[in-house]
């Protein structure tokens, strides 16, 4: 187990380097530079040159990227293009706002999800099922953007409960959110509940026709009790990994969503920075989104073996 | 004579099958059990057996539906009752030992809880003392070290052990009656006649009614004083097993009986010594290791050679002759099969064809011409037929890969293969789920004599048979091997299946050999104590 363990995070690690590797080289391939974003019009000549100085840009890119990757360990990413932003400042706050939204978005959603896959599973064709099954098929074939607008329609202009767009800054307390956020949670909601009960709903069927669950039945067990105790602890396993997924995507920022709603979180973050060519901004916000995926994927097999006594015995056996 | 246990009078199931019309799955059944009795149920698949046996515990498949008739159980009509009173009944006074116990018990609750809640449904004793009686079954059913088993899981039990928690946990109710749909499919010969014993005692200890199903004739003649034969959804004969199994009254009944392959003890018609055939395949001192190499010994060459699965495998196999491979499950036969194909490498030894052709361990460093020369056949045709490929694209396969055939001329050469394994050329156009089992299979053996092959591996590929087909299989291998000099590597765990066909026999244990010799000698007079032990576990009809 900790064998296996010490070997993931190791894949891991390797996985984040040659993210940073392929990222810093992307970066180098591109024309222009920090300088050039900079100085615009004025980029030649002397000016150009001494801006490079002062920059460092003058150095090999091999030695440019060690000591940016040195910085990116400890969390430094240096300054944004307009020379006074410290970028890791600015990141740590949108990703407090990105947390926040998905935070909101996860505890009504992953319940909920979990909640109507089984209903829907153990009434398979029936009408709860049936729709719920043809709802999460337009939640999930609707654009976000589609969706977003229409609920700004809904909330903000025809009822009036809710702001249409956050106007809260990035930088304000998290409690300031409340309630601009919920439109933007409610559509995050939409297309993730959709994802992950149609998952759920699959395994639940699956399971329920097993041979185990018809033994269970002829054994005597009520029908309640099999679907708590025989059923849903091998059925709701490969949620996890959906789940793990959809965690994933809420913290690599949600971009459409947040522009829609002027949401401050890492996605708009992004859709800024690339606009504005800013560089370190955008190599800080890939290598960031990397690790999140890494991390929340090693955390989600992890779980799954703790939860399925098969690969967790297993894997005991075979040390 | 007292009323039966289990009485099923005049029963029909069947399902909607299109639009208003019904397909009956069983058709006016009668029988019933009485108590101390044992009665056996056999058919091929799809005889309507298991629906049988669980119709008699009110139960039925998803889609299926009673048509007509009665089943009662100790007088109460189990189709009336409430679900309420069902659950009562069902693991209480009438108890089910499931087919596959490994997939019948909930992989995520451990066996301990797996009995006690049977227990506290059907007994109302008291939390602690739940705990006691569970262990008390578990030793019932001859478990060793029974407070260790308490604690695991399913899966880390053998098949054999399975079985045994899935007894206990239906003599947990204190049944009257006990459903036995398929117990020992799947088990080895030895462990399967351990359970029937076991079953036996405790069938004969409680005085319980039995109604046991099963597709093997050698276990319902084992265990069962009267059997019915099943064909299509109806009883075409029954009576004292006696009777049913020495001198059977109907066509069908005479025909599953013969089928059913038996040891001759002194062989009938001595086979033929073959003058020293050329030599077609040896292996020299062949080794393998299921231990995954790790990555550090993968980089710097190092594998451990001490954890050898199977080790010491030696044998020399001439043109047109035949090798059985014996043993329980778990012994290495199946894996010297797959080293023998390259799908799993020796970590040591040689194996050589046609006398002077090395092969390499592993099938990616092995030449097409090599490859060609051994061909495999797996043991279930559903799962090594491409099911969205039709049979010509199935067998235009090898002949494209080994012999560059294409189009028409390739699709002739198929048709002439269906021909050889006595299919029509009809069948080219078909999928695999349009074919039954006994068809699937001889595309999977014209498929590996697509290839005209020297040496044809045959995994376990009878098993998943019904024994009628069975025998026709057997007969088609035994004429493809006499006309094309093919020598067949033939894995099986029927010891007669494999004395029928072969001319060598290597006994194995545990990744060992245990004996090894001509067939005529070792099944005249086997030497090892194991090799005695599997010959008195084979259980016959009318022996």
């Amino acid at each position: 187990m900790i064998d296996l363990l010490v070997r993931r995070l190791a894949l891991g690690v390797v996985t984040v380097w040659l993210v940073s590797v392929i990222i810093f080289a992307g970066m180098e391939v591109l024309p222009g530079d920090a300088c050039t974003v900079v100085l615009e019009r004025d980029a030649q000549g002397e000016v150009l040159e001494n801006c490079r100085k002062n920059l460092g840009l003058d150095r090999s890119a091999v030695e440019r990227y060690l000591s940016w990757a040195a910085g990116a360990v400890r969390g430094e990413f240096g300054v944004a293009a307009d020379g006074q932003t410290k970028i890791s400042t600015e990141v740590a706050l949108r990703v407090k706002n990105s947390i926040l939204l998905a935070f909101g978005a996860l505890v009504v959603g992953v319940p909920l999800a979990i909640f109507l896959g089984v209903v829907a599973g153990l009434a398979r064709d029936r009408f709860p099922d049936i729709f719920v099954s043809t709802a999460a098929i337009f939640a999930m074939t609707i654009p976000e953007f589609v969706s977003a607008t229409i609920l700004v329609l809904i909330l903000s202009i025809w009822l009036g409960w809710l702001p249409a767009v956050v106007l809260t800054p990035a930088d304000a307390p998290m409690l300031d959110f409340w309630p601009e956020f919920i439109p933007a949670v409610i559509v995050l909601i939409m297309v993730m509940v959709a994802h992950i009960m149609r998952m759920v709903r699959s395994s639940v069927i699956e399971v329920m026709a097993s041979e185990y669950v018809q033994m269970a039945t002829l054994k005597g067990v009520p029908y309640w009790r099999i679907v708590f105790k025989h059923a849903l602890p091998s059925a709701l396993l490969p949620a996890i990994n959906v789940v793990a997924l959809t965690v994933a995507w809420l913290l690599g920022g949600v971009v459409v969503v947040e522009v829609v709603f002027n949401y401050p979180g890492i996605g708009r973050m992004m859709i800024d920075a690339i606009s504005d060519r800013d560089l370190p901004i955008i190599q800080a916000l890939v290598m960031l989104i990397a690790a999140t995926y890494v991390l929340v994927n090693l955390v989600a097999d992890l779980m799954s073996m703790l939860f399925n006594p098969r690969l967790r015995t297993l894997k005991m056996r075979a040390k | 004579m007292s009323a039966p246990i289990i009485d099923i009078r005049d029963l029909s199931v069947g399902f909607t099958a299109r639009a208003g019309h019904t397909q009956e799955v069983l058709k006016s059944v009668s029988v019933s059990v009485h108590a101390g009795e044992t009665l056996g149920i056999v058919g091929e698949s799809g005889s309507g057996k298991s629906t049988l046996a669980l119709a008699s515990m009110g139960y039925m498949k998803p889609g299926l539906r009673k048509l007509k008739g009665d089943v009662t159980f100790q007088g109460t009509d189990v189709f009336a009752q409430s679900l309420r009173q069902l659950e009562g009944l069902r693991g209480g006074k009438l108890g089910l030992i499931p087919q596959s116990s490994g997939q019948a018990l909930t992989p995520t609750m451990r066996i301990g809880a797996q009995i006690i809640e049977a227990l506290s449904l059907h007994c109302h004793l008291p939390a602690s003392e739940c705990v006691s009686r569970a262990e008390e079954l578990l030793d019932q059913v001859r478990l060793p070290d029974v407070p260790a088993i308490m604690k695991r899981f399913p899966h880390e039990l053998s098949g054999g052990q399975q079985q045994r928690v899935a007894i206990a946990m239906a003599l947990a109710g204190e049944p009257d009656a006990l459903v036995l749909d398929e117990p020992t499919t799947g088990l080895d010969v030895t462990t399967q006649k351990q359970i029937l014993e076991l079953v036996q005692d405790l069938a004969r200890e409680r005085n319980m009614a039995m109604m046991l199903v099963s597709h093997d004739l050698g276990v319902i003649a084992r265990c069962c004083h009267r059997v019915a034969v099943m064909l299509y959804g109806e009883i075409v004969l029954e009576g004292p097993s006696e009777n049913v199994l020495k001198t059977p009254d109907h066509a069908y009944a005479q025909k599953l009986i013969d089928a059913v392959p038996r040891i001759q003890k002194a062989p009938a018609t001595p086979k033929p010594a073959k003058p020293n055939p050329p030599e077609a395949l040896s292996l020299e001192g062949i080794g393998i290791s299921y231990a995954q190499p790790s990555f550090w010994e993968k980089t710097f060459g190092k594998v451990k050679q001490d954890s050898l699965t199977v080790e010491g495998i030696n044998l020399s196999l001439g043109k047109g002759e035949t090798i059985g491979l014996v043993g329980e499950s778990g012994s290495g036969k199946s894996t010297i099969l797959k080293a023998i194909a390259g799908l799993m490498p020796a970590a040591k030894g040689t194996i050589r064809v046609g006398g002077d052709t090395m092969l390499k361990p592993t099938i990616d460093r092995r030449r097409p011409e090599e490859l060609r020369r051994v061909q495999m056949i797996f043991q279930n045709p559903d799962d090594s037929l491409n099911p969205r490929h039709t049979v010509a694209e199935i067998l235009a396969q090898p002949l494209h890969l080994y012999f560059g055939m294409t189009g028409q001329k390739a699709r002739d050469r198929a048709a002439d293969m269906l021909e050889t394994v006595r299919l029509t050329p009809a069948y080219l156009d078909r999928l695999p789920r349009q074919m039954s089992g006994g068809e699937k299979q001889r595309v999977a053996i014209a498929r590996a004599f697509a290839a005209e092959p020297e040496i044809v591996l045959c995994d376990e590929i009878t098993s998943a048979l019904d024994v009628s087909v069975q025998a026709s299989v057997l007969e088609l291998l035994a004429e493809l091997k006499l006309s094309k000099q093919t020598s067949y590597v033939f894995v099986g765990h029927d010891l007669a299946v494999v004395q029928q066909l072969s001319d060598q026999v290597m006994v194995l244990r545990h990744g060992r050999v245990c004996e090894a010799g001509l067939v005529d000698e070792v099944y005249a007079n086997p030497q090892s104590d194991y090799t005695k032990t599997l010959f008195d576990a084979v259980l016959e009809p009318g022996m």
